[in-house]
């Protein structure tokens, strides 16, 4: 059992190192601009991923962590991958930790105040592209296990995977994980270093993830387009008929999904939702809604609590439907008197966690191929079901594990500052993989990324000191466990 | 027994194949396309070299008192009005409408669309029943009736040059010529559908239109408000839009359905789409029910552009306002807007008259009224000049006509019995 000093000896260590090695560390990483292979079509002969991979590989070096061996895996066609492993400091330690973050980057996209690749540090920010998404996951990680090592604190073993690829294909991870699955050990906890954070008094914990599906449907009444005086009221239009199928899943008035995609929510998810629902703002206060529109959470004589509960509720627990592309209908400047012999729709479906892609995939395309002739006339329905991805539940932490982890938390933000428990609308792919090739794992899914870090645009941007904070948890709990 | 009408007939069977058919065919060797689609139509002056050629053709028939004059007002396509006296002692003027532009050729003929070309009774070339035969068919009407030397009432037929686009030529001429047009009492407009070859097809309904957008914040809440205007499942738009049938209507509704072959047959239907009701239902919601079709989508749906036909009857000021006041929390813009037509019914003397030629022709047919769930701008510049004139819309296009694609074609015997009926029409006026 460590010590108050030995707190107050990781706290301070972890300070010093943060803002010398680890911050040349990673602007260095801000300089190479390792987009993720998705948006560089040339990665393979500019080689930016492999300099990442190799900085990362000298970093980790000169840091001489002890028991340490540091595998870059570069397959051809692939990604590179990094693997660092660091023995338990006390060998009978059987619990092993794995801490993943990945190197590759978004795209710059327009609109930088700064250059994306100059690491510039203003206002305790350092701002640059991959700063937050996910460069500071490897440095935060080797700074966790070298802080237990060098003030004298226990640490398990640890794994650190960085991928290559987190922002494209998913391939690349399932290759190496199980390619390499014998360099990770079994880890009994993976700690993500690439989620949300929502308020700076502690850190976030993402405990849900949505899934996804995406699909077409394509309606076609015709052989031809047809003048809409001459047709009109003799052939069905496919524009309605696409919009009825829509209605089979969704109600457009409330915008709710059928009962089918919905899912029963955990009494102690609906306890966290209500609880961060009193400590965050107002949710749709971070889109760029116009000021008139009212958020789906709104109701007439609604507390904001309450109404920020129903839009948490939505966003983590429930499913929802956004329409992506729609191809047969032309802009208004082309637009004619026109019925279209054939019309097509993307939508892209947001899953509650527990609701499979393959399961919602069966239950879309049953709603829009029933035959009902009063409604789609017998039109030709062809639905195409496209990429999913199932969404994601933590496994509720032992009370063991979730005690350590709020010391260490309470070290760092204070007695009163517990961290939060929170959803997440999004899906991050990379969840379903661990999940099936560590089964029984707990997950701490974490991360720096607050809304105005702009991690897919521009002015991507490190809260350094927040930062700091996380590491500093992190390696508190390493040294308990 | 031959009727005092049959030099009429005789006129036309002899003079059809021959000066008829080349002057129409000298009309599809011009390629007067109209101002909208040929932006050197003032260099090329071939809108004005066809108001020429059927200048030059009413000359050579020797029409007593015939003026006939081409309006060109400067920066306008050319306006031809022919004006014929009557022989008669009839008080009655009938006005002739038509007109010389075309449409643009396109791809896709088998011949030359300005090499007009015979084959298997029809003339192919563009133009040819848009809407060439129409000046033609008008002038030789009234001859045929002086070669009878059968009395005709007062003749008026204009040929504007910009039917295929802006109308503003049209309102410009109707209105600064105004006094070269006269009161006429009857209009008819060569220039219409032909729905069976059994008989004339008159248009005696036009629906109207009205184009707008409407914008929200995403898809669904848009089609929320789409679905205010019309139910997504039935495809009915909301009875607020509709208009109560006239009995007289439903009747020629229903007659026209015994008449023709389902109107979905001419579409290009997939195999085995249900369509919107039987038979006869779809006349009616072709010819008389609203419709609305999404037309545009700009962002995913976030603006989406509306068209909507508007029964013949219900004013298209009107229909804007109840757009408005079922999306009254809505954006909408308002793009267009023009209000059908509803025939006025024919007095019993007309009918009688047209009744009786139609008969003549069509052995022992009446005509058929049929309504068109599109809309002619034209009539209602007619309609606004001329409030108290009945109108007979009628001519030669049926749907293998190609009148807006390629390979335009006109069944010459058909319209040589359209001819007839005018002439005989006119003759008993």
């Amino acid at each position: 059992m460590e010590s108050t000093s030995d707190t107050t000896k990781v706290i301070d260590y972890v300070k010093e190192q943060f803002f010398g090695h680890y911050l040349e560390g990673l602007k260095e990483f801000v300089r190479i601009p390792s987009l993720a292979p998705l948006y560089d079509p040339k990665w393979q002969e500019n080689g930016h991923l492999y300099r990442q991979c190799d900085h990362l590989e000298s970093f980790a070096k000169a840091q001489n962590i002890k028991g340490c061996t540091i595998t870059p895996i570069k397959d051809a066609g692939r990604s590179p991958f990094l693997i660092v492993n660091v023995e338990p400091s006390d060998p009978a330690n059987t619990n092993c930790v794995l801490l993943y973050g990945h190197m590759d980057k978004q795209p710059f996209g327009e609109g930088w105040v700064t250059d994306p690749c100059d690491p510039v540090i203003k206002d305790g920010k350092m701002w640059g592209r991959g700063s937050v998404d996910d460069g500071y996951a490897f440095f935060s990680a080797v700074l966790a296990i070298k802080a237990c090592q060098e003030n004298g604190l226990s640490h398990p073993r640890c794994v650190i995977t960085i991928e290559g690829s987190e922002e494209g294909e998913i391939d690349d991870l399932l290759y190496y994980i199980q390619s390499y699955k014998h360099l990770m050990g079994h880890p009994n906890m993976v700690i993500c270093l690439d989620a949300g954070a929502s308020s700076t008094d502690c850190l976030s914990i993402t405990s849900t993830l949505r899934g996804y599906l995406d699909f077409d449907v394509k309606v076609r009444v015709a052989d031809n387009n047809m003048h809409s005086g001459i047709a009109s009221g003799i052939c069905p239009n496919p524009f309605h008929i696409m919009m009825t199928l829509l209605q089979r899943l969704q109600d457009f008035k409330t915008q709710q999904l059928i009962d089918e995609l919905q899912v029963q929510i955990p009494e102690h998810r609906i306890h966290e939702c209500h609880s961060i629902a009193n400590k965050l703002p107002l949710l749709s206060k971070s889109l760029p809604m116009l000021d008139q529109v009212k958020s789906q959470g709104y109701k007439e004589g609604v507390s904001k609590e309450e109404e920020n509960y129903a839009l948490i509720i939505n966003n983590s627990w429930r499913p929802s439907l956004s329409v992506t592309g729609f191809e047969g209908l032309p802009p208004f400047e082309k637009a004619g008197n026109v019925i279209y012999k054939e019309l097509k729709m993307r939508c892209s479906l947001r899953l509650p966690p527990g609701l499979t892609a393959k399961a919602a995939a069966e239950i879309v395309r049953g709603k829009l191929t029933e035959k009902r002739d009063d409604e789609t006339y017998n039109a030709q329905i062809d639905v195409i079901i496209g990429e999913g991805g199932n969404g994601f539940d933590a496994p509720k932490l032992p009370d063991l594990i979730h005690d350590k982890f709020n010391a260490s938390h309470k070290s760092v933000f204070g007695d009163e500052n517990l961290p939060m428990f929170i959803g997440c609308g999004g899906s991050i792919p990379f969840m379903e993989v661990f999940e099936q090739n560590f089964p029984g794992t707990q997950f701490l899914l974490t991360g720096c990324g607050f809304l105005d870090c702009n991690a897919h645009s521009a002015n991507e941007n490190l809260d350094l000191d927040y930062c700091r904070k996380l590491t500093t948890v992190v390696s508190l709990l390493l040294s308990k466990m | 027994m031959d009727s005092p009408q049959q030099p009429i007939l005789s006129y036309i069977d002899s003079t059809f194949y021959t000066t008829f058919v080349d002057a129409l065919s000298t009309f599809i060797s011009i390629p007067s396309l109209s101002p909208l689609y040929d932006p050197n139509w003032k260099e090329n002056r071939n809108l004005f070299k066809q108001a020429q050629h059927l200048t030059d053709f009413a000359n050579t028939l020797n029409i007593q008192g015939l003026t006939i004059q081409t309006l060109e007002a400067k920066g306008r396509s050319p306006f031809l009005i022919a004006d014929i006296q009557p022989t008669s002692k009839s008080t009655n003027q009938v006005l002739f409408y038509g007109h010389l532009d075309k449409q643009p050729f396109g791809d896709g003929w088998l011949t030359d669309p300005s090499t007009p070309t015979l084959k298997d009774g029809k003339l192919y070339g563009r133009g040819s029943v848009d809407d060439g035969y129409a000046f033609f068919s008008a002038i030789t009407a009234v001859k045929a009736c002086q070669i009878a030397c059968i009395p005709h009432p007062k003749v008026t037929i204009v040929i504007e040059g910009s039917e295929e686009g802006d109308i503003a030529d049209l309102l410009y001429y109707m209105g600064e010529f105004s006094h070269l047009l006269g009161l006429p009492d009857i209009v008819v407009c060569l220039d219409t559908f032909a729905a069976s070859k059994e008989s004339l097809s008159i248009t005696c309904s036009l629906r109207g239109s009205m184009t707008f957008d409407i914008e929200g914040a995403c898809l669904q809440e848009v089609m929320g408000k789409v679905e205010r205007l019309q139910d997504f499942k039935s495809q009915r738009v909301n009875k607020a839009f509709e208009v109560e049938i006239p009995e007289h209507r439903r009747i020629e509704c229903k007659y026209v359905a015994s008449k023709l072959p389902s109107l979905a047959e001419s579409l290009p239907l997939i195999d085995g789409l249900q369509v919107l009701g039987d038979k006869e239902e779809i006349i009616l919601n072709n010819y008389w029910r609203p419709t609305l079709s999404v037309i545009g989508i700009e962002e995913l749906g976030k603006k989406i552009r509306l068209s909507m036909r508007l029964p013949p009857t219900l004013d298209s000021q009107k229909a804007k306002q109840i757009v408005l006041e079922i999306l009254s929390d809505t954006k909408v813009t308002f793009l267009g807007n023009g209000t059908g037509f509803n025939s006025p019914a024919l007095s019993d003397q007309v009918m009688k008259s047209l009744n009786e030629a139609h008969s003549q022709v069509f052995k022992g047919e009446k005509p058929l009224f049929i309504g068109c769930g599109a809309s002619i701008p034209f009539m209602e510049v007619f309609k606004a000049k001329f409030p108290k004139a009945q109108y007979i819309l009628t001519g030669c296009a049926f749907l293998d006509s190609n009148a807006h694609s390629a390979n335009e074609n006109i069944d010459l015997d058909y319209c040589k019995k359209l001819m007839k009926v005018i002439a005989l029409f006119l003759s008993q006026l």
